[in-house]
C-alpha cells in the first residue's frame, strides 16, 4: 500500500515535470488519482480567488462550504474540457481514444494548478498565476501529444481549439449549470454575492461598514 | 539530502507559501471574522488643544504598537519635546485588525518568545518579525488587499487619535511619519483617513519603501526623507514599476509632478543601525549627528506644514 503510494506520488512528480513516460503510464493506472488531482487543484484555485468570498463578507463556516462548492464547480468545468479536447482529437486527427483516458491525462495537467493558492501571495500573486496557467496549458501539450501520438502543434492546436468549445459548450449547453451553480453559490454563501470587480471595487470604496 | 536545486524550490515554495498567508488577517477583519471593531476607549485627553496630531508609525523590526527600539523612543521623546503643540501617539502598522503579534492572539506566544529572543541578541528570531512585518508592507502595497489592508489602518489610527483627545469633525492636522516599512502603511493609510476625518493630513516617510499609491493624491504633502546610504528606502523604486518614471500617469509620476512630493536629502545616511537615520554617535559634516539632523528635519517640516495650514484655513 505504502509503496503504491510513493509509486504514485513520484509518478505526479515526473508528470508535474512533463515526464512523457510517467503521462502514458498514468493514463492506463491512475483515473481515480487524476479526478482527485482535478478536485484538489479545485480547492486550491478557489483558496487564491477566495479575496471575494471575503470582500462579500461570507462567514467563516459559509466560507469553507463556498470553498468546497467551488472546486466541485470547478471539477464539473474540467469535465466539458476533457470532452472538449476528445471531440477535437477525433474530428480533426481522426484518433479515437476512451474518453476516460482522454480525462485522465487532462485531469494530470492539472496538477500545476495544486499551487494556485499561492496566487494569494501579496506583489507575486499575479505572477504565479500568469505561470501556473502556462505551466498547465504544457502539461496539457505533452500528455495529449503523449496519449494521441502527436506532434507538438498538432497537440497545441488540439489543446487551444479543445478550450475555445470548452468555452461555447459553457455559454451555450453549460448555461443552465451555471446559473444553478451561482443559486448554490449563493445559498451556500448565505447572500448574493458580486464578483465583477468593478462591483467588488465598489463594495471595497464604500468602506467595511 | 537534497541538491541545491531541490533545496532553493523548497525554500522558494516555503517563502511563497508564508506570503500566501499575509493577506488572511486584512481580510478576515474585512469580513468581520475577528467581531465588531472595537470602539475608542474613553479620551485619556478630553480637552486636548493641541495644533495638530503626529502619529508614529514604526519600522518592520515592531511586534507591538509601543516600540521598543531605544532609537526610536528618544526620538518620540525628543519630538514630543520639540513639539509642544503637538499630541504624539504610536500606531502598531502591521495589523489591520489592530492587534499586537504580542497580544490577543492564538500564536502570541510564539512572538512573545521571537521578540525575547530577539532582544536577548539571537538575529534569526528578529528576521522571522521582520519577514512577517515585511509581508504586511506587500498586503498593503498590493493593488488586491491594499485598499483593505489601507482602510483597516486608517481605523485603527483613527481610533487612536480619539484616544488621544482628537475631537470627531474638529479638522484639526494629522501628520503621520512612518519609518522604513511603516512608511508605505502610513501612504496607504493616510487618504482613507482623510476621508474619515476630512483633516489635512500630511506624511514622513523616514527611508519609507513606499509604493505607487493612489492616497498620494489626497494628501497635501509627503515628504520624502531620504539617505544617500540607504539602500533599503531603494527597494521601493526596485519593486513598484509605478515608481518608475516611464509610467508617466502613475500616482507617484502625477503626485510628484504636483509638488506633493517632496524629496528630503538627508546626505550620507544608513537605514538604519550605525550611521542609520536615528544614529546619534555618527557626525555630519555641518556638526550634528544624523540623529540630531533627522530630529531638526521633521520638526522644521511639522512646524511647516502648520504654519501653511493655518494660513489656508
Amino acid at each position: 500500500m505504502l509503496a503504491d503510494i510513493a509509486h504514485y506520488l513520484q509518478l505526479l512528480k515526473q508528470t508535474l515535470f512533463l515526464n512523457r513516460a510517467a503521462f502514458l503510464e498514468l493514463s492506463k493506472t491512475g483515473f481515480n488519482i487524476a479526478i482527485l488531482v482535478v478536485f484538489l487543484a479545485g480547492l486550491s484555485q478557489a483558496l487564491g480567488q477566495s479575496i471575494v468570498l471575503f470582500i462579500n463578507k461570507v462567514s467563516k463556516r459559509r466560507f469553507f462550504f463556498s470553498l468546497v462548492l467551488n472546486a466541485i464547480i470547478f471539477t464539473v468545468g474540467f469535465f466539458f474540457l476533457a470532452i472538449s479536447i476528445s471531440f477535437i482529437v477525433s474530428f480533426a486527427y481522426h484518433q479515437e481514444k476512451a474518453l476516460k483516458t482522454v480525462i485522465t491525462i487532462t485531469a494530470l495537467a492539472y496538477l500545476p494548478y495544486l499551487f494556485s493558492f499561492l496566487t494569494l501571495a501579496p506583489y507575486f500573486g499575479s505572477f504565479i498565476s500568469l505561470m501556473l496557467s502556462l505551466w498547465n496549458l504544457a502539461a496539457l501539450i505533452t500528455a495529449v501529444s503523449v496519449v494521441f501520438s502527436l506532434n507538438i502543434y498538432q497537440a497545441l492546436a488540439a489543446s487551444i481549439l479543445g478550450w475555445l468549445l470548452k468555452q461555447i459548450l459553457r455559454a451555450t449547453i453549460g448555461r443552465p449549470i451555471q446559473d444553478l451553480s451561482k443559486l448554490i453559490k449563493k445559498s451556500i454563501a448565505g447572500k448574493p454575492l458580486e464578483f465583477s470587480k468593478q462591483k467588488l471595487r465598489e463594495i471595497i470604496s464604500k468602506g467595511k461598514k | 539530502m537534497p541538491d541545491f536545486a531541490s533545496l532553493l524550490l523548497i525554500l522558494s515554495l516555503a517563502f511563497l507559501f508564508l506570503a500566501s498567508l499575509a493577506p488572511f488577517e486584512a481580510l478576515g477583519w474585512w469580513a468581520g471574522w475577528y467581531g465588531d471593531d472595537e470602539e475608542a476607549d474613553s479620551p485619556v485627553n478630553i480637552n486636548s488643544n493641541k495644533d495638530n496630531f503626529v502619529v508614529f508609525l514604526t519600522g518592520i523590526h515592531s511586534v507591538s504598537e509601543e516600540t521598543y527600539a531605544r532609537r526610536e523612543i528618544r526620538l518620540l521623546d525628543n519630538l514630543k519635546e520639540r513639539l509642544e503643540h503637538s499630541e504624539i501617539i504610536e500606531v502598531f502598522p502591521y495589523s489591520a485588525s489592530n492587534r499586537d503579534l504580542t497580544g490577543e492572539r492564538f500564536f502570541s506566544w510564539f512572538w512573545k518568545t521571537a521578540l525575547k529572543l530577539k532582544m536577548n541578541r539571537l538575529s534569526l528570531a528578529g528576521l522571522v518579525i521582520n519577514i512577517r512585518n515585511i509581508f504586511q508592507v506587500t498586503v498593503s502595497a498590493d493593488s488586491r488587499y491594499g485598499p483593505i489592508y489601507n482602510q483597516g489602518m486608517a481605523h485603527s489610527i483613527y481610533q487612536a487619535l480619539l484616544e488621544a483627545g482628537y475631537k470627531k469633525s474638529s479638522k484639526t492636522p494629522i501628520t503621520i511619519i512612518g519609518y522604513s516599512g511603516g512608511g508605505q502603511i502610513a501612504v496607504g493609510a493616510a487618504g482613507y483617513l482623510k476621508k474619515i476625518t476630512k483633516s489635512d493630513i500630511s506624511v514622513i516617510s523616514l527611508g519609507g519603501i513606499l509604493a505607487s499609491e493612489a492616497s498620494l493624491l489626497r494628501l497635501e504633502h509627503m515628504h520624502h526623507l531620504i539617505g544617500n546610504k540607504d539602500r533599503v528606502q531603494r527597494l521601493g523604486y526596485i519593486f513598484f514599476p509605478g515608481r518608475w518614471p516611464i509610467i508617466k500617469f502613475s500616482a507617484w509620476n502625477q503626485a510628484k509632478n504636483k509638488g506633493i512630493i517632496n524629496f528630503v536629502d538627508m546626505g550620507p545616511v544608513d537605514h538604519t543601525g550605525k550611521n542609520g537615520y536615528l544614529d546619534g554617535k555618527a557626525i555630519l559634516a555641518d556638526g550634528r549627528s544624523n540623529f540630531e539632523q533627522t530630529v531638526d528635519v521633521i520638526v522644521e517640516i511639522i512646524k511647516s506644514d502648520m504654519k501653511t495650514e493655518q494660513k489656508n484655513r
